[in-house]
């Protein structure tokens, strides 16, 4: 693989990531082959927040920098360079937003909201989708986002908790008590329905 | 908050349009303009010259101590301007510890005890009012109590004391204030009377003194070595270590999270539809013996979906050594995968049915999507009950810390109760008296702190530095620096006029920083407080 600076032609095998990261350091067109590596997969994270591509695009972007910027501080701690990178991503959508006085976008599959309400209402009770979403409108912005990682983003617990940085236990613990938000809130307008 | 903006199914972006806004030269060049490194350096050196600029100013302030005397420093205007008048300011509105009340009788002489165990013995004929009459009749005494950090951040008194051109922290072994009224007329001690305060107090040190707060001077007035009297309860050892037993409430892991139910649901059978003439379609025709799990399959067609781009007719009349149909989009698609010694293909294929096989087609769909339900619906129920169990043993785990909580704290009092000392005053007018000892703490990291909620820096704000250990509170204003030892419970209480925000202990304990700019991240504080008590247990609890 060669990068668009010219820099010579490396292999980098997925194992040698830390030292790329090091590498990176001192040299930030060695950055290049993290950036493709996981552009992706922010792109995707930003978009799933927004409405717009191009703010997607712009936000991408943004997390690449503000991770070069950053990276002499980045210390390898046992959890993937992916984890911190969403970490920024997380940081970066909330100030843009904010800064640009954007909507807060929420893009639901309607395959992953059943499976959402499936696990909530304990069988297929379809026709609450309509109130899951409502209540998944109200979340705050933290329960917004580890909804969206579990649910929308399949990520797995020790992902979420990374990226959170608390314990995988904890990501789980949280999960349940939104949903368990979530159930009660369902139920509750369901009532007055 | 915003109202969001909910989309469904919304259109499915491509990974070739997603890279095709891939420019890393971009990302480079903005790193470059940022001056990378270079800019963190140009930081620390702005960082530095501050505090060599609020140093400088502090140093002046000192030297010109008369001048700057006339100037009030209110908490309100976070920008430092002298450390001289200070002025009690609680700064959490509506929350505030409450007054004990008592009735003295003028005449003779009372005494009583505080819910603290405090004592307050008041000779007769103490009182005079605003003329300098002697008071006739009762008089109601106002008595409260500030024996934690919590007490002292909502008291909103400021514990910095100015000795000899020095502005000194105080170390806190407890604090009251006293008032008395006749109706709503305040009274005042008569002159060459005292009131004799026995405060209980947990700290057992010889090394406090006791100091008044002078309102008019704004500044603590040092009185005299703080006396001491031992209660004489008899030393009770209470055995903690049993009582902090459960620390981690939720021990065991649920794993009943729905993955199999996910896993489940993979399996769901495709509706086949009636197959359309004008798209390629293909029948597998296999060897029973030999592949008996595509028996099921016999009679369906499959048509090959538009999702496949390098499909071509000439694979219908090869022979395959293997084929493997697996769902691919859960009721809607199969991946088939034919093997052959020198290739490999994987088609998206829909099930379709000629007009002829329909019945047998969903006679044999029906069928398996029984099977399919009934399975998914006996893993749902086995899920629930799973659920339950854990939720049952989840919330007995919870009880039992709590009890255990709650114990600990009930012998905790028990155990200050009757080991405590009574720090003894002599009060010869009302107001907020203290035992203190003035600490300057020496070794520990000093950093320049930056505030900030969400990402978003915040500047004009109350900034108190509790350290719990030393039992201090201490109100820095914006870019004065922090000093905490790392070993003590540390914590920032950040508070704006519409919320409060804080940086807790295991936040401090994060910090490797030894010296320079630090980005205190604070998190905003969701729970209402009803009163001081709710307050306490949320800053002092250790859940």
């Amino acid at each position: 693989m060669v990068n668009t600076a010219g820099i010579t032609k490396e292999e980098v095998s997925p194992p040698n990531e830390i030292s790329l990261i090091e590498k990176a350091k001192t040299n930030p067109e060695a950055f290049s082959v993290l950036y493709n590596k996981y552009y992706e997969q922010i792109f995707r994270f930003c978009y799933q927040r927004c409405d717009e591509k191009e703010d997607a695009y712009d936000l991408t972007s943004q997390v690449f920098l503000k991770a070069l910027t950053n990276l002499k501080k980045y210390k390898h701690q046992g959890f993937p360079f992916s984890s911190w990178l969403y970490r920024i991503a997380k940081s970066e959508v909330y100030q843009f937003l904010k800064d640009h006085k954007k909507q807060r976008a929420i893009n639901i599959d309607s395959e992953k909201i059943k499976d959402m309400i499936r696990e909530i209402e304990s069988g297929s009770e379809e026709d609450k989708i309509p109130l899951l979403i409502q209540a998944i409108a109200e979340l705050s912005d933290d329960d917004l986002n580890i909804i969206e990682m579990r649910y929308f983003e399949s990520m797995s617990f020790k992902t979420i908790g990374e990226v959170l940085d608390i314990t995988e236990n904890n990501a789980k613990v949280r999960v349940y008590r939104i949903l368990d938000k979530l159930k009660k809130s369902i139920s509750h307008e369901s009532k007055k329905n | 908050m915003n109202p969001r903006k909910i989309n469904i199914d919304r259109e499915n972006i491509t990974a070739e349009e997603i890279n095709a806004g891939k420019d890393f030269q971009k990302v480079l060049k903005g790193y470059k303009k940022t001056g990378g490194f270079t800019l963190n350096k140009i930081l620390l050196i702005t960082a530095t010259v501050t505090m060599v600029f609020v140093s400088a100013i502090l140093f002046f302030r000192k030297e010109n101590k008369q001048e700057d005397s006339k100037q009030t420093v209110n908490a309100e205007s976070p920008q430092i301007k002298t450390t001289q008048k200070r002025k009690v300011n609680p700064p959490v509105e509506g929350i505030e510890i409450p007054f004990e009340k008592f009735t003295a009788n003028n005449a003779s002489k009372s005494s009583f005890k505080t819910k603290n165990g405090s004592l307050i013995h008041i000779p007769a004929n103490a009182f005079i009012d605003n003329a300098g009459k002697e008071i006739i009749g009762t008089v109601e005494i106002r008595f409260r109590e500030y024996k934690n950090v919590a007490d002292i951040v909502l008291s909103g008194i400021p514990m910095e004391y100015d000795s000899a051109g020095q502005s000194l922290q105080l170390s806190s072994a407890g604090m009251f204030e006293i008032t008395g009224y006749q109706g709503k007329n305040p009274v005042y001690i008569k002159q060459g009377k005292t009131i004799e305060v026995e405060m209980s107090s947990d700290k057992k040190e010889e090394i406090y003194n006791a100091y008044y707060f002078d309102t008019i001077d704004g500044n603590w007035k040092y009185l005299e070595k703080n006396r001491i009297k031992k209660s004489g309860a008899e030393k009770k050892s209470i055995t903690r270590d049993s009582l902090e037993t459960v620390t981690e409430v939720y021990v065991s892991e649920n794993p009943y999270f729905g993955d199999e139910i996910k896993a489940i649901e993979k399996q769901e059978p495709i509706k086949p539809r009636k197959l359309n003439k004008n798209k390629n379609r293909f029948k597998i025709d296999v060897l029973q013996e030999e592949f008996p799990e595509m028996a099921i399959f016999n009679g369906l067609r499959f048509e090959v979906g538009p999702e496949n781009k390098n499909f071509t007719t000439s694979m219908y009349n090869q022979e395959w050594e293997d084929v493997k149909l697996e769902n691919n989009v859960p009721g809607k698609n199969y991946l088939a995968t034919f093997t052959s010694a020198t290739q490999k293909i994987s088609l998206v294929v829909y099930p379709v049915y000629d007009q002829a096989d329909s019945a047998k087609a969903m006679t044999l769909y029906q069928k398996k999507y029984v099977e399919y339900e009934n399975k998914l619906n006996q893993r749902l129920r086995a899920e629930k009950a799973e659920q339950e169990k854990w939720e049952a043993e989840r919330k007995k785990q919870e009880e039992e810390w709590k009890k255990a909580q709650d114990e600990y704290r009930i012998q905790e009092e028990m155990y200050n109760t009757k080991n405590q000392i009574m720090r003894v005053f002599a009060v010869d007018k009302f107001g907020i008296y203290n035992s203190d000892t003035p600490y300057n703490y020496k070794n520990g990291i000093e950093l320049q702190p930056v505030y900030s909620i969400n990402n978003e820096k915040i500047t004009q704000m109350i900034v108190l530095h509790i350290d719990n250990n030393m039992r201090t509170v201490k109100m820095l204003y914006d870019k004065y620096p922090i000093s905490f030892d790392p070993k003590s419970e540390n914590y920032l209480l950040l508070i704006l006029p519409e919320k409060m925000a804080i940086f807790k202990p295991e936040d401090f304990r994060k910090i490797t920083a030894k010296k320079g700019e630090y980005n205190f991240q604070m998190n905003v504080i969701d729970q209402k407080f009803k009163n001081a008590e709710d307050f306490k247990e949320f800053l002092l609890s250790k859940k």
